[in-house]
This record gives C-alpha cells, sequence and structure tokens, in this order.
C-alpha cells in the first residue's frame, strides 16, 4: 500500500473510527458516544431532517436514495410512526454491517435514535440476519446498557422524549433485506415483497409510516449531527459525499472492510488496500457492488472511481460496495452458476419471471458445469434473463439476472470452453 | 412429521407458554401476529425442530390456522423441520467462500460424517447444512456451528472441530473469540426471550 | 345516502380513447372497449397483487413495462397494450413462456381443458413451441385437500387467487403459500383440510386445472355441457349459477356474476347440492294410498280423488288447511296463497314450521311493502347489526358481503346472539341467552334516546322504557360497554346501517319487533333474513294466515276487497290458523294440502309433526320426494325442482330473479303453480291456467306503498328459571345438514360438521366437561347425545344444539309452546 492510500485509510475514519474501543457503553461514550443525540434532542425535528437533507446522506443499503428526503416523507400527522433499521445484511460479498454491529453497536443505536427523534416515533425495530449470532448478543447487550443509561426508555435525558427498540431475528431469507419484505417478516409473514404505492414512508409498518434504512446509513448521522453537512460534504463527490465502507474479499491478500471516502477509485481498493490478486496472479473480474445489481467488471475498469454516478456511467451499480475479486483461473461460469443458484435460492417465489426464470437458468448453468452445455443455450438464457430483467415484482429479479448476462458478454469464450471441453476447464 | 425415530415430541412445557406470552407482549395491542418468528424460535429450541405440534400452539396462541403458521415456517429456512443435531455446521458455498476452499470442506465433512448436507449424524450430535453468503467473507471460508463463525479454516481443521464435537468434546473458540453454545440454547436467544424489555 | 360523483379520467388506450372513473385499473378499463390483458393473478373481485406478471402493458414515459391490473388511470395517459406495442407482447410471451417451463403437459387428462385462461392465453400470446430442456419440477400429484377439492401442484400457476380468496373474502386461510422460491406451492396444514362452506369458489376462480372438483373430475368438457342461468334455491342469498348438463343429467353447478347480488361466489351446498334432483327416489307420477299401499295413477284420477275431498270437506263444514315450507318459487307460493283462498275458502295457510306470532306478522306486513334492504347496502354501511341468524351457516353470501363491508369499507359489525359466528372476529359479539335479544336491542335504543340520537316518537320510547323492559335488559347480561359501543356505532353510522334480522328470531319475544322500531328510529335499514329460499316470495304470496299478497291484511276490508276483484270469488274475512295452530287442531280439518314441506320431519318438537299428520283425514303432500310426512300423504302428487322448470325466486332483498329449466324432469311431475292450477279446474274454479297469467295477475297486485309505522311490542316474559333445567337452548341448521336437498352429495356431506354440543367454558369448567366428552342435553321434549365442544364465546347459561345434523337433531328438543326452550346438560 502507498503512502498516499495507508494516510487516506487513517484519516478517513468516521464510522470505523470507535472500532477496538467500543466493546463497552463506557468506551463508547469516551470515543463521543450520545453527544449527537443530545444535540438533536435540542433542535427541532424539521432542524434535524434539515441537516441531513443539507449532508446529501445517501442510503447505504444499495439503493443510494438520499436519507434526508426519505425522513421528509413521514407524514408528522399520523401516529405512531416507526423507524426499522435494515440490518438483514445478505448479500454474497458484503460483511459492513455485520462488523459495524459487532464492533460499534451504540454507533448504529444513536443514528437510529436521531433519526427516530426526527420522524417523531416512540419504536424502533432492528431486524438483524437471524446468522449473525454474535452481533445480536452484542447489539443485546449494547441496547441493555443504553436502557440503564438512559439513552434509551423514557424521557430520554430530561427531553420528554420516549423510545423504544426492539430487536427482530430473520430467519435465513435474503429477500427480508428488501424493505417491505422486511416489513412483512416483521409483521410476521412469509418475507413477499409488497406492492407499491403506497410506500413504506405513508404505509409501512402496520401500515403506519414508517422508515427503513441502512445499518451504515443510520451509522453515518451521529456524526453528521456533530461536525455538520459541511463538513459531510468534504469526503466524496458532489452527487455523492461522505465516506463509505467497502468490503474487498475473495482472491485478494488482503481482504477486509475499508472505510474510505467516495472519491476512491477500484484500484486503490483491490490493488491498495487489498493488496492485490493473490498469489501472484491476474486479476480476471471484480464486482463492483456485490452480487446484487452489477455486472461484474473486468479489469479495463479498475480506475473507475467508486461512487454512484461513476459506476453507473460505467455500465454497473454500486449497491452495498461490496467488491469480489476473481484471479485469472477461476472459473466465470461456475461464479455465475454460483450467484444465479443463490438467487434462485432466495427467490420468493411470488412474481414468475423471478421464480421460474432463476430455475432455468440455474438448470441451464448446471448442465454447463456437468459438461452438457450447448451452443443455443447461450441465446436461450439471455433471452430468458430478458424476460427477467425489468418485468420480475422487486429487484431481485432484475439483478438475478446480472451475473449470466454479464459473464457470457465478458467471458464467452469460457462458456464455450465448457461445451467443447465437456466440462469445467478451470475447476475453481 | 417426528424425530428419527418416528415417534412424536415431548409436549411443550408449561414454560413455553409463558414465555410465549412474554413475547407476544413485546409488541403493540392487536400486532402480536409479529411474535410468530420469535415463537417459532421459541418452538424449535424446545424440539430441535419446528414440530407440527407447536405450530398448532402457536397457531391457537396468535389466532392464525395451522396453515398460517406452517407457510411462514416454510417459507425460512432457519427453522428446521427435522430434530436437528445438538450442532449445526452450516457450510458457506458463496464466492468468495468457494473461492478459498468452501467445497473442500464439504466434502471432507460429509466423508468424515457419512451424511451429505441437510442429514445429521447416527449419534445426533453432528447436522450438515449447505448455507448462503454469512457476511464474513473478509475470513473466507467461513463454517459456523450453531451460528458461531470459524473463519479462514480449511478442511482440516475444520474435520477437527466436528471430531472434537463428535466425541463431546468442547470445540474451539470462534473467530469473535466465543465458544459455539448448543442448538437448544441459541434457538431460545433468537426467540428474543432474553433481550432487554 | 349519497355518493360523491366519480372524478373521471381520459386516457388512450391502443389509440383509442376513453372516460373511466379515476382509480379505475388499466385491465378493467382496457375491458371497456374489450380489450383483454391476459391475466392469472388478477381478478375483479380480489385485491390487486400483481404477482404473475402477465398483464405486462407499455406506458408512454415509462421505460418498463407496467401491471395493467395494478396501475391505476392517469389523466391523459396513454397506454399500449400487446395489440399496438411489441414491448407489451415481448414481456406477455416472456412471462408465458416462463409459466409453461413447469407446466405438466396435462391437457388431455385436465378437467380444465377447454375452459382453461392458460390454454386460451398461451395460444393468443404465447410462445409457439418450447425451448426448455430442463428437468420439470415435479410433485405427488393430485392431493385431496378436503372431500371436495383436489389440488395439483405441478399445474399451479402460483397465482395466489386461491389463498387470496381464503384470506381476504371467506376468512378461512386453511390453504396457503408453503416454501418459497420454485418450490412454492398451495398446500394445508396435514392434519386441517380446508374445510370451508366457501371451498368451491377456488376452483372457479382457479385459472388452471391445479384446483379441480372431486365430484366432477373426468365427467364433462367444457363443449359438451349445456348451461342454463338458474338461481340457487337452497338458502335466500339469491347465488346466481349457471347449471351444467351433460345428456340431460346436471354434471356441475357454476357461480354466475352478477355483481349486484353474489358477486361471483356461491357456497359449497349451491355449488355441490344439486344431485337431489336426479336421484332415483324422485317422485315421478302421482300416487294414491289404496289399501295401504301407493299405487301409481294418472293425473287425471289423483286430481279427481283430490277434488271429491275437497268438495267433500266443505261440505261437512270441515275446515282445510295448507302448510308450505318456504322453499317455493314465487309462482308456486302465489299459486297456493290463491288455490288456499279461492279453492279451499281458507286461511289456514302457513309457510313457517314453528309458531308465528303477531308481532312477527306485524314485521313481516312491513318488510314485504318496503323497499328491500340491497347487498349493496350492506356493503357500503357504516354499522351492520345482526340477530337472530348466523350468516355463515345460514346465507353464506350474505355473511361474505358483511365480511366485505368490513375488511374493506370498515364498516363496524355487531352481533346479538347466544354464540359468537366468524362475523364476531373483527367485529363484536354481544353475548346474550337466546330469548333476550330484544333486551340488548331496547337497551341500546334507551341509550340513543338518552343521547337524544333518532326519532323517537311515543309509541317507541314507551317500548323502550316498557315494563320487564330493563329486567330483560338484565337478562341479557349486555355490557354498558357494549351497548355503548353499538350505540356509538349507530349514532355516528344514522341512516348508513343496517339492522339485519334473521327470521328464527321471531322466537324471541319483541326481538323482532325491538330491531324494526330501533332502525325506525335512527334511519337505519331493516333487513330481515329468512333461511329458506322461498321465505321472502311467500310473505309477499301471503302464504300466511294473516296476510295477502302484496303485504296486505285479511283484517283490511279494502284488501279483501282489492283480492277478490282480481280473483273473483269472496275472501275469508276471519285471520286463518297458523302453522302450530293447525297441527295442533288437525281433528278440525277434513283435508291438509302439505306443499314442499315435512312437518314430521321439521317442525320443532320432536312428535308434534307426526302425531298431527297421522291424525289427519285427508292429507294431499306435492314433493319432489317420500318424506317423513309425504310417505303419509293419500295422495302424492310429483312436483318439479328448480332446475327442471323455468320460474322465478325472490331473494332476501326482495329481488325477484329468473331461473330457467336445465333438464327435463323424468317423470309427469308438474310445477306446484301448475298442480294447483289443474286442481282448480278440476275444481271449476277460475285459475290462471299459465305461468305467463299467473305473473301477470301477479305484477297487478304489486303494491309499492312503504309502511313505516313502528311495531306494538308485545309483553316481555321475563325468561322462565327451572332448576332442573338450568340452561337455555339455542338450536338452529347448520349449512350442511340432513337435509332433503343434500341427498346423493355425498363428497360435500362428508364436509359437513361432525355433531357436537357447544358449551360455553365456564359452564363447561363447572360441569366438569371438556371438549370432546360426550354429553346429553334433555329438555321436556326429548334428548340427545353428542360430544361436548367447549367454547369461549357462549352467552352465560347457554347451550348450542346444532338443529338438523345427522345423528342429531337438536329440533326435537324444541317445546313448540315456548318461545324459549330450557334444557339441562350432563356430562356421560
Amino acid at each position: 500500500m502507498t503512502d498516499v492510500l495507508l494516510k487516506t485509510l487513517l484519516e478517513t475514519k468516521v464510522i470505523t473510527a470507535r472500532y477496538g474501543s467500543a466493546d463497552t457503553i463506557d468506551g463508547a461514550l469516551a470515543g463521543g458516544a450520545y453527544l449527537a443525540f443530545r444535540k438533536a434532542l435540542g433542535m427541532t425535528q424539521d432542524e434535524v431532517i434539515e441537516i441531513v437533507k443539507a449532508a446529501g446522506l445517501r442510503g447505504r443499503g444499495g439503493a443510494g436514495f438520499p436519507t434526508g428526503t426519505k425522513w421528509g416523507f413521514i407524514p408528522k400527522d399520523v401516529r405512531p410512526s416507526y423507524l426499522v433499521c435494515n440490518a438483514d445484511e445478505g448479500e454474497p460479498g458484503t460483511f459492513k454491517d455485520r462488523e459495524l454491529m459487532e464492533r460499534d453497536p451504540h454507533q448504529l443505536i444513536e443514528g437510529m435514535a436521531i433519526g427516530a427523534y426526527a420522524i417523531g416515533s416512540n419504536e424502533m425495530y432492528i431486524y438483524v440476519r437471524g446468522e449473525f449470532a454474535y452481533a445480536a448478543r452484542v447489539l443485546e447487550r449494547a441496547v441493555g446498557e443504553a436502557y440503564e443509561r438512559g439513552y434509551l426508555g423514557r424521557n430520554i435525558l430530561g427531553s420528554g422524549f420516549d423510545l423504544d427498540v426492539i430487536i427482530q431475528r430473520g430467519a435465513g431469507a435474503y429477500i427480508c433485506g428488501e424493505e417491505t419484505a422486511l416489513l412483512e417478516s416483521l409483521e410476521g409473514r412469509r418475507g413477499q415483497p409488497r406492492l407499491r404505492p403506497p410506500f413504506p414512508a405513508t404505509h409501512g409498518l402496520y401500515a403506519k409510516p414508517t422508515v427503513v434504512n441502512n445499518v451504515e446509513t443510520f451509522a453515518c448521522v451521529p456524526h453528521i449531527i456533530t461536525n455538520g453537512p459541511d463538513w459531510f460534504k468534504s469526503f466524496g463527490t458532489e452527487k455523492s459525499p461522505g465516506t463509505k465502507i467497502f468490503c474487498v474479499s475473495g482472491d485478494v491478500v488482503r481482504p477486509g472492510n475499508y472505510e474510505v471516502p467516495f472519491s476512491t477509485t477500484a484500484r486503490d481498493l483491490i490493488e491498495g488496500f487489498g493488496g492485490g490478486v493473490k498469489d501472484g496472479k491476474k486479476l480476471k473480474a471484480f464486482t463492483p457492488g456485490g452480487a446484487s445489481s452489477t455486472p461484474f467488471f473486468g479489469p479495463d475498469k479498475l480506475d473507475v472511481n467508486m461512487d454512484w454516478e461513476s459506476v453507473m456511467a460505467a455500465g454497473s451499480l454500486l449497491g452495498t460496495g461490496a467488491m469480489i475479486v476473481f484471479a485469472e483461473d477461476a472459473c466465470m461460469v461456475r461464479a455465475a452458476l454460483r450467484y444465479t443458484a443463490f438467487y434462485a435460492h432466495e427467490s420468493c417465489g411470488k412474481c414468475t419471471p423471478c421464480r421460474e426464470g432463476t430455475y432455468w437458468i440455474e438448470s441451464t448453468l448446471r448442465r454447463f458445469e456437468a459438461g452438457a452445455g450447448r451452443e443455443e443455450d447461450l441465446k436461450i438464457m439471455l433471452d430468458v434473463a430478458g424476460n427477467i430483467g425489468g418485468r420480475s415484482f422487486c429487484a431481485l429479479g432484475d439483478f438475478a439476472t446480472a451475473p449470466v448476462t454479464s459473464t457470457v458478454q465478458l467471458w464467452r469464450d469460457e462458456y464455450t470452453a465448457h461445451i467443447k471441453n465437456k466440462g469445467c476447464p478451470f475447476g475453481r | 412429521m417426528s424425530d428419527r425415530n418416528g415417534s412424536k415430541p415431548a409436549p411443550l412445557t408449561a414454560d413455553f407458554h409463558a414465555s410465549a406470552r412474554k413475547i407476544m407482549g413485546r409488541y403493540p395491542p392487536g400486532r402480536e401476529r409479529s411474535a410468530l418468528l420469535p415463537l417459532l424460535y421459541l418452538a424449535q429450541s424446545e424440539h430441535g425442530y419446528v414440530s407440527p405440534e407447536a405450530m398448532g400452539e402457536i397457531a391457537g396462541l396468535l389466532g392464525l390456522t395451522k396453515a398460517e403458521v406452517a407457510a411462514v415456517q416454510t417459507f425460512y429456512t432457519m427453522y428446521k423441520r427435522h430434530p436437528q443435531g445438538k450442532w449445526l455446521v452450516s457450510i458457506c458455498t458463496q464466492p468468495s467462500c468457494t473461492l478459498a476452499g468452501a467445497n473442500e470442506i464439504k466434502e471432507r465433512l460429509e466423508r468424515d460424517c457419512g451424511i451429505s448436507c441437510g442429514g445429521t449424524t447416527e449419534d445426533g450430535l453432528v447436522s450438515l447444512e449447505e448455507v448462503e453468503c454469512l457476511c464474513a467473507c473478509d475470513g473466507a471460508p467461513v463454517v459456523s456451528v450453531n451460528y458461531e463463525n470459524y473463519e479462514k479454516i480449511d478442511a482440516e481443521q475444520m474435520a477437527s472441530i466436528v471430531q472434537t464435537l463428535r466425541s463431546g468434546g468442547v470445540a474451539p473458540r470462534g473467530a469473535r473469540g466465543e465458544v459455539p453454545e448448543d442448538f437448544a440454547s441459541v434457538n431460545r436467544r433468537m426467540s428474543g426471550l432474553e433481550a432487554p424489555r | 345516502m349519497a355518493a360523491e360523483p366519480a372524478k373521471n379520467v381520459k386516457l388512450t388506450i391502443d389509440g383509442q380513447e376513453l372516460t373511466v372513473a379515476a382509480g379505475t385499473l388499466i385491465i378493467r378499463a382496457a375491458e371497456h372497449i374489450d380489450k383483454y390483458v391476459p391475466r392469472f393473478c388478477d381478478h375483479p373481485y380480489l385485491a390487486p397483487l400483481g404477482a404473475c406478471r402477465q398483464c405486462l402493458v407499455e406506458v408512454e414515459g415509462q421505460r418498463k413495462p407496467l401491471t395493467a391490473c395494478t396501475t391505476p388511470v392517469a389523466e391523459g395517459m396513454v397506454v399500449k397494450t400487446q395489440f399496438t406495442s411489441e414491448m407489451a407482447s415481448d414481456a406477455q410471451e416472456g412471462v408465458l413462456e416462463l409459466l409453461l417451463i413447469n407446466h405438466p403437459l396435462d391437457c388431455p387428462m385436465c378437467d380444465k381443458g377447454g375452459e382453461c385462461p392458460l390454454q386460451d392465453q398461451a395460444l393468443a400470446y404465447g410462445p409457439g413451441g418450447s425451448r426448455f430442456v430442463e428437468p420439470k419440477r415435479r410433485f405427488v400429484k393430485p392431493v385431496s385437500i378436503s372431500p371436495l377439492v383436489y389440488l395439483d401442484r405441478e399445474r399451479c400457476v402460483l397465482c395466489a387467487r386461491c389463498t387470496r380468496f381464503a384470506n381476504e373474502i371467506s376468512g378461512d386461510p386453511f390453504i396457503e403459500l408453503f416454501e418459497r422460491g420454485a418450490l412454492e406451492q398451495v398446500a394445508i396444514f396435514e392434519d386441517e383440510p380446508y374445510e370451508s362452506v366457501f371451498s368451491g369458489n377456488v376452483i372457479q376462480i382457479c385459472p388452471v386445472g391445479a384446483l379441480t372438483s372431486e365430484t366432477f373430475r373426468f365427467k364433462a368438457r367444457p363443449f359438451d355441457m349445456a348451461s342454463q342461468r338458474s338461481v340457487c334455491n337452497h338458502c335466500a342469498s339469491g347465488c346466481n349459477t349457471i347449471v351444467q348438463s351433460r345428456r340431460d343429467q346436471i354434471v356441475r353447478v357454476l357461480a354466475a356474476d352478477n355483481a349486484e347480488v353474489n358477486e361471483v361466489w356461491t357456497c359449497d351446498k349451491g355449488r355441490f347440492g344439486h344431485a337431489y334432483v336426479q336421484r332415483p327416489e324422485r317422485l315421478t307420477e302421482p300416487m294414491i294410498r289404496k289399501e295401504g299401499d301407493f299405487v301409481a295413477v294418472s293425473w287425471a284420477e289423483a286430481l279427481r280423488v283430490v277434488v271429491e275431498e275437497i268438495h267433500a270437506a266443505r261440505r261437512s263444514g270441515k275446515r282445510t288447511a295448507v302448510l308450505s315450507g318456504g322453499r317455493l318459487a314465487d309462482e308456486d307460493a302465489y299459486a297456493l296463497s290463491r288455490f288456499a283462498r279461492t279453492v279451499l275458502g281458507t286461511n289456514d295457510i302457513d309457510y313457517r314450521m314453528r309458531a308465528g306470532t303477531p308481532e312477527e306478522d306485524e314485521v313481516l306486513a312491513r318488510v314485504t311493502r318496503g323497499p328491500g334492504t340491497t347487498y349493496a347496502d350492506l356493503e357500503h354501511s357504516k354499522a351492520i347489526v345482526v340477530v337472530g341468524s348466523d350468516p355463515q351457516q345460514e346465507s353464506p353470501i350474505v355473511f361474505l358481503r358483511i365480511r366485505k363491508a368490513a375488511t374493506r369499507h370498515g364498516a363496524q359489525v355487531f352481533e346479538i346472539g347466544g354464540r359468537a359466528t366468524p362475523l364476531g372476529r373483527g367485529g363484536h359479539s354481544l353475548l346474550c341467552p337466546p330469548g333476550t335479544e330484544a333486551g340488548v336491542l331496547l337497551g341500546a335504543a334507551g341509550e340513543l334516546a338518552r343521547r337524544g340520537v333518532g326519532e323517537w316518537a311515543p309509541e317507541l320510547r314507551d317500548a323502550v322504557a316498557g315494563p320487564n323492559a330493563s329486567a330483560i335488559f338484565e337478562q341479557s347480561h349486555a355490557t354498558a360497554e357494549q351497548i355503548g359501543a353499538l350505540a356509538d356505532a349507530l349514532a355516528s353510522a344514522g341512516a348508513d346501517a343496517v339492522i339485519l334480522a334473521g327470521d328464527r328470531l321471531a322466537q324471541a319475544p319483541g326481538a323482532l319487533a325491538a330491531a324494526w322500531n330501533l332502525a325506525l328510529a335512527t334511519g337505519a335499514r331493516f333487513a330481515w333474513l329468512p333461511r329458506r329460499s322461498g321465505a321472502r316470495g311467500a310473505i309477499w304470496a301471503g302464504v300466511h294466515p294473516v296476510l295477502l299478497p302484496g303485504g296486505r291484511r285479511i283484517s283490511s276490508e279494502a284488501d279483501r276487497r282489492a283480492l277478490e276483484q282480481v280473483w273473483g270469488v269472496p275472501v275469508l274475512a276471519e285471520p286463518g290458523r297458523n302453522a302450530r295452530e293447525i297441527l295442533d287442531s288437525v281433528g278440525e280439518t277434513g283435508v291438509l294440502f302439505i306443499a314442499g314441506v315435512d312437518p314430521a320431519g321439521d317442525f320443532g318438537d320432536a312428535t308434534l309433526g307426526a302425531r298431527a299428520l297421522d291424525a289427519t283425514p285427508f292429507l294431499v303432500a306435492q314433493d319432489l320426494f317420500l318424506t317423513e310426512s309425504s310417505r303419509k300423504a293419500n295422495v302424492l302428487l310429483p312436483a318439479l325442482a328448480s332446475a327442471e322448470r323455468d320460474g322465478v325466486i325472490t331473494d332476501w332483498e326482495g329481488r325477484a330473479q329468473a331461473f330457467g329449466m336445465a333438464v327435463p324432469p323424468a317423470g309427469v311431475g308438474r310445477p306446484d303453480w301448475e298442480i294447483l292450477s289443474l286442481i282448480a279446474n278440476e275444481a271449476g274454479v277460475a285459475f290462471p291456467r299459465t305461468r305467463d297469467e299467473l305473473r301477470r295477475e301477479m305484477d297487478s297486485l304489486l303494491l309499492a306503498v312503504e309502511d313505516p309505522t313502528p311495531v306494538q311490542m308485545p309483553p316481555l316474559p321475563m325468561r322462565r328459571l327451572d332448576e332442573h333445567h338450568p340452561f337455555t337452548l339455542l338450536t338452529y341448521p347448520l349449512l350442511l345438514d340432513a337435509g332433503t336437498m343434500l341427498l346423493g352429495a355425498n363428497e360435500l356431506l362428508e364436509t359437513a360438521q361432525q355433531p357436537f354440543i357447544e358449551i360455553g367454558r365456564a359452564d363447561a369448567e363447572r360441569l366438569g366437561i371438556a371438549t370432546g366428552d360426550l354429553v346429553r342435553v334433555a329438555s321436556a321434549c326429548g334428548r340427545v347425545e353428542a360430544p361436548a365442544r367447549v367454547s369461549n364465546q357462549m352467552a352465560d347459561r347457554c347451550v348450542f344444539v346444532p338443529a338438523t345434523q345427522l345423528g342429531l337433531r337438536g329440533l326435537g328438543l324444541l317445546d313448540a309452546g315456548e318461545p324459549v326452550t330450557l334444557v339441562r346438560v350432563e356430562k356421560l
């Protein structure tokens, strides 16, 4: 890693700043926890929302929707309203939310509390991935501490504001990371996405106004309140202000979470922070934003700046910022199969295109890996992908098509090799 | 559905009903259906799986039909339909973990235990399953035991851990420094019974 | 209730401009101009889902196609369907291709073939062939999810119409979607079959052959069947049906679409209860008892014998009487009423199978004169009060509409009675011992009067405050809270309320009057909900000892004159005997006519009916079958089922609907009205000869003058106490019982409830009874035994015994002399 990069890494610790020292509430408090909450309680709700709007904070769960705007949609005259944290991180290659919860839970609680105050909600829910046993324990402990010290409960810090939180566990369904499916699950139902409109802002949990935001999004909030919108905008780009945790994994030397400003390139992250492809191999492919929504990029895209606009201009989507790296000897057909099998398994089944289409594509790709692929299957798979994309009930369908469409587009020769070879020529 | 011997599970304890009502009471009045997922975990903590009898009880508690309860139970993969072993070993086979050797781990464990993923060993101690991303990709490959992660682990090490579990020993500390709890305790925790408030 | 004028929206579909109401979905708007966008999950009576994605259309300005079934129209919207848009036709073809990949090639053996939306839409908009070479998803098939419904999961396209119907419409979600992804499937819980009186509807709305009828399986192809539009006559809901036959055998009954009446639903009884029509046990020719046995004779001989007896009876000064069951079509009922007065010269005619009261007579006279309360009124009410009725069992489609009012439009629903019914879920159940319903109604009335809400004329005020009113109120155990909630709802609903009284409420003294008067005072609509299909027609026709056709009264000279002018015969000025009186005094009766009724089997009090018929000197029975009663007849005249003739029948709303002949009769039976016309003709009395003549006469007697006057409260008896019989009996027939019209409907009867006796939890605990324990219930008149069912929702000291289940006849317990029957309960 170059000195410049190292400097960036060290200086850009905003939401990961307290990692290592925030295991107890005292550690977190010493690091400034709950000061922003205290400050927010002294402001009006609208003031808080305006600050978050001005900072340009965008949702870190994948969609990148402006958070302040989302909070502003909540009608003030309909009660009760709810604030929900989407901690159902499940995208392959994404592991930032889990670490945020494990290593600085109070930051999340504080960010949520500020949001709850801003929208006038007295009830928060944290929907935590079922498999995150350790993170949930840490969160439960932290919530208990927060109640004890008076940052949750009745008349918080003498402000007259009451706030409670319920931690609800998921049970093994990736689709519950979709906000309306999450709400269905919270209500005790199958996690199938809902028809929109109406939107959660007016008809969310229990058909009441609800804000759903990602863990990382909430984590940014206290810092924005403390330091102000201009400070936040000093990082990153004009349309993508602030910092982001990128999750680098796969065939790299130093897999891990890296919090960087939005003005960082893929090369910086993969070769700089990540240490480049391991075992001295060459880079074949990487996902700019995780499994969801994003086709693969080849080495020609390493200099793309990792912000929403630039990645979209380059033909992909930033998503959650999960970058999985594939070395030259990784089989892209197998990668496409892995991802497609994931989507097929996680498809909720509600809509025809996703349910039947992923079944079809997965079956075909399995046939390829087993050595029985045919030339005409490539067109068929692309057609099927075309029948899913833009036609499914929710975005999972769209995302499910990306692995196969981009691998056929960029590594068609590997598919052909499978056909000629009657099997996988790579093996991994 | 019954345990492997074909016999029915023991009736739910009195504690189940008391705990169930406590969980139901966390939610706003009239919204007790939100307790359904936690109650399925509670039932799973009693029997090692979600039994039809438990689903009937839960239906009664929440004023739902049994079909409505089963519809939810069958949607989510973490609710098991057959009694699980004391230790549920979950192997992630998503891209990052596969690139790091997850398939080798899976094949080794299946061989050692004499079962395929989805099954439970004869001694009732270990169940194996393949899972989706556990979101600890920087620690690939990741294998969890009752949802406690072992990361950057290889086939040999994981085989040794499973062997320890099968011989009644204590598993080593996982990636977060904790020892896995038994399946019943883990599920009880997931019902939120021990959460604050 | 004045509706806000709907805003209209102008849009263009496939180049054609049209204007529709705001809020209309694109898919519905397209139907206005006969453009059919293919669909599976969309259904006009279910909430939009948008799951199947079949109805994708192009909307200008949108980069992706939108589902027409979830998108409402917008001003100036430009829509292009598959007819003019490649984006739409591509998308639709793609969805069909995907639906067909896992769909089995079952058409040759699938019942849906020929009437299958998947077949039709695949042919019209799908790909020409398949390029799917992977293994298809397989399931064990078919699975019987109830004795009536088969499920084939391979064929299922997961449109969720069935699960949405069960959840949204009928409120009994015993079928649900299990699993997820490609494994998603409709399923039941293993020990909880799809037991719902509405289960047949999912067969009809399933767009593929996934849900099929076990009774219709492999019987006929749609193009092999003749279809006849009809009206169900199992109850008074008035469901429009389509009776389908093949080679003159009825093979199937479907619900017909009538948005104003049954929407597109019917209950399982109406759908599956048609086997009786063509059973071999049907009476097919006239019979006369000669030397103790029935001998088949010609119509000529039968008519001659009947007329001889009538003349003999009249000459010797004996009385004649007519009993009917309330299942006759309108023409039959009118003919019977006319026959009684003009041929028999009697007012001893009654359609009821229990004792009547002057109070009931007064309410019926007003009901038959008023404009009916309609399904639409129910649906758009803000408050609905149901008293003396269990609609889910007694008038299922009314139940569905009340549910719709509550779940879709937020109506508040109150039920008053001895046991809670599914109406109470999400509504209020005011549990009161049978016989004390008047107390609850008077309590509500009193509260409203106290608040100054409503118009309380002096007689109404008196009724509310009258003697015993407060005592009866106390006996009802209604709480101030409950009365308050009821009063609140009625006060805020004003005219947008319905008070729905079941016809059996007549047994509770003062209740019908109280209900009528409450409606009058508050401006709410009053609805009378009889159980039997012909009851409304019967009271209009005057099949009643006090009433004449059109709601006229025997006691009114002007009314008698009006009829005499039409009939050409004087009408007796004295009101007649009611059913109870007729049966009690058969000694005075020379000839008794029974038409479509079984007093021996159906009159409350186990033996009164049978004894009376045995003692009747001459009994003439018009019926479809040999029943306990008709087998005692001296002359048996074969009648026809509704499927075998044309006619008109009036539903509970007062809506007359025509039905047509679907299959020819097996023998020489005639419609009831025609039999009576033939007898009249034989007797030399002028009588309409054709149905047209009859109808013209009926139409000329229509009296559309309301009678919005209060009904006098009868004296309210104090609730009897009897230490040997400490429980009050609640009994009424369940939907699927031992009725004659269910003969032959074996699979349907398998879904009937097993005999049970329902008792409240506190009472059960006191007596040491748990669910499943065998208990005995005994009254002064009879006793029954059945397993107990402990309920959390029963009135105090009240026990429910189904009236007419196979193996459990609660009817036999009724003490016909008392409005309320007391019983004792003991564990065996």
